[in-house]
């Protein structure tokens, strides 16, 4: 039985101010070429309910950073703010720190990327440095797996992936241990000494297929209003909810090749799957 | 062991600003009606693994279309793709719903998704057809006696309107079970099946924002959808 896989949505307002939650499909995608099922987590009240029944937690990244309140030093001193000018999100910090302590009590695995591995890191005490301007803005960046981990399994002695996090690990929390670095020896993995506890600060997931919907049509310009004919054909598709034919076919995208640190985290829940 | 039934949502698609992605979006209103009637809310992702989504769940909703992107000017080809997906992804869970035998509720566009998958179609121009707008507007219903609807909610409740398009010709085993003043379907179910659509919101008939307010209470709905998935789950999960 295949293990199913909880991923921690993003939380924002809709254009009417309701509230929603967001994910990206690179992260679905990702789960289901390793093998995996992947569903969306939703309301706290299950979180405890979900470690019961789920067999492993993806915290993802976000265009959220974490607010300072959760560590002292990414505070400035003087001014007693972040130091730069960032959106944070205290609700869906606690809301995060909440569903991965259940996971966590629960000792199901957990895989954190950007966002999500700055928050494991939180829960076990550790700190965080806000690097800014001169952290890694969307770069591709060389990185080095640390000897003994399981990062030199999956990749011997280093990879290329691209880190868009701006906040860096300062000190590590409890019982964690550095996976991977950059050059300059910032820690962009981690693993933990006795828990299924893994975490990237890259995106392995195929951030590729969350633009290849743009392939025929790379501005997202203003649509030319359409003809008469093409009206009528879009209202008789309308009629019975056939599918338009002419758009690009995103079918078929799971079929994709899967990342190695998706396929270890999956192995890593099926291993422990209760579906089994 | 929490004894509460698992009840799936479906996405709508949402395309992300700051990064032009491609992704899925539920608002909340949704999962919080569910929780607070006794569901343990969860939100499918993969038309693939709908066989599994299936297995693991006691029932389902689809969900009413929230064409939600924060980009103002998204390509008609973009928009397209957005909308194909989702057709194909909640065609995938009726399919594996269905084939289940598990329940299933559908909401406004959900509703209507469901009456075509069984074979039914649409009226996509209800202005024209029935002289009034229903966006945004509160009206009564007619529901028929001994159905579900009337059983909770009586013979004329007043319900909130958010839909351009509604059911004409009914689905297979498909039965209108409450009509609108023009005559438009605003309830069904199924003569066999435990499926129910609802053109009009429950999960904006209850909480603080309730609409309209002199509105029928959404939450009775939800917690029959919920007691109706329990009673159904018969093997644990």
């Amino acid at each position: 039985m295949k293990p199913l896989i909880i991923i921690s949505p993003d939380e924002r307002p809709s254009s009417d101010g309701r509230p929603y939650y967001y994910l990206k499909r690179s992260y679905s995608l990702a789960l289901t070429r390793a093998g995996a099922v992947p569903v969306m987590a939703a309301d706290p009240g299950s979180y405890e309910a979900y470690a019961e029944f789920a067999d492993g937690l993806v915290l993802t990244d976000g265009v959220m950073f974490i607010s300072p309140g959760r560590y002292g030093s990414a505070v400035d001193p003087k001014t007693g703010f972040t130091p730069f000018d960032y959106p944070v999100s205290p609700a869906r910090d606690a809301r995060e720190l909440c569903l991965l302590k259940a996971f966590i009590d629960a000792k199901k695995p957990v895989l954190g990327i950007g966002r999500g591995m700055c928050l494991i890191n939180a829960l076990f005490g550790g700190t965080l440095r806000p690097s800014g301007s001169d952290g890694h803005p969307e770069n591709l960046t060389h990185i080095m797996t640390a000897d003994g981990t399981y990062a030199e399994k999956l990749w011997d002695r280093g990879l290329e992936g691209v880190v868009c996090c701006r906040d860096s690990i300062k000190d590590l929390g409890k019982g964690l241990y550095a996976s991977a670095f950059d050059g300059s020896g910032s820690i962009l993995g981690l693993g933990h000494e006795d828990l299924p506890v893994i975490g990237v600060m890259w995106h392995p997931e195929p951030l590729g297929t969350d633009l290849i919907m743009y392939s025929d049509n790379k501005e997202p310009g203003h649509a030319a209003p359409a003809s008469k004919e093409e009206t009528e054909a879009m209202r008789a598709r309308a009629v019975t909810k056939e599918p338009d034919p002419s758009a690009p076919s995103d079918r078929g995208l799971e079929e994709g090749p899967a990342d190695p640190l998706f396929s270890h985290f999956a192995r890593l829940c099926a291993e422990r799957s209760l579906h089994g | 062991m929490d004894k509460r039934p698992v009840i799936m949502i479906g996405w709508s698609s949402c395309l992300d600003d700051q990064f032009y992605s491609h992704g899925m979006m539920l608002l909340r209103a949704y999962e919080l009606a569910v929780t607070v009637n006794g569901g343990i809310p969860l939100i499918p992702l993969e038309g693939s693994c709908a066989d599994g989504y299936a297995r693991l769940a006691d029932g389902l909703i689809l969900p009413g279309a929230q064409r939600e992107t924060v980009v103002s000017a998204v390509s008609s080809q973009m928009k397209k793709v957005m909308s194909n997906r989702r057709e194909a992804f909640h065609e995938d869970l009726l399919e594996a719903f269905l084939k289940a035998e598990k329940p299933v509720m559908g909401i406004c566009e959900g509703c209507q998704k469901i009456n075509c998958f069984l074979g039914g179609t649409l009226n996509v121009d209800l202005e024209k057809t029935c002289g009034v707008t229903h966006w945004n507007s509160g009206h009564e219903i007619t529901c028929e006696k001994g159905s579900l609807i009337e059983r909770l909610w009586g013979g004329t409740p007043v319900v909130n309107s958010f839909h351009n398009f509604a059911i004409e010709k009914p689905g297979e085993g498909i039965k209108i079970t409450a009509v609108s003043p023009q005559g438009n379907a605003e309830a069904f179910e199924h003569e066999r099946l435990p499926i129910y659509g609802f053109q009009f919101h429950p999960e904006r008939m209850r909480g603080d924002e309730k609409l309209p307010a002199d509105g029928a209470d959404g939450d009775v709905i939800f917690k029959e959808f919920i007691r109706i998935c329990s009673e159904r789950k018969v093997t644990a999960r």
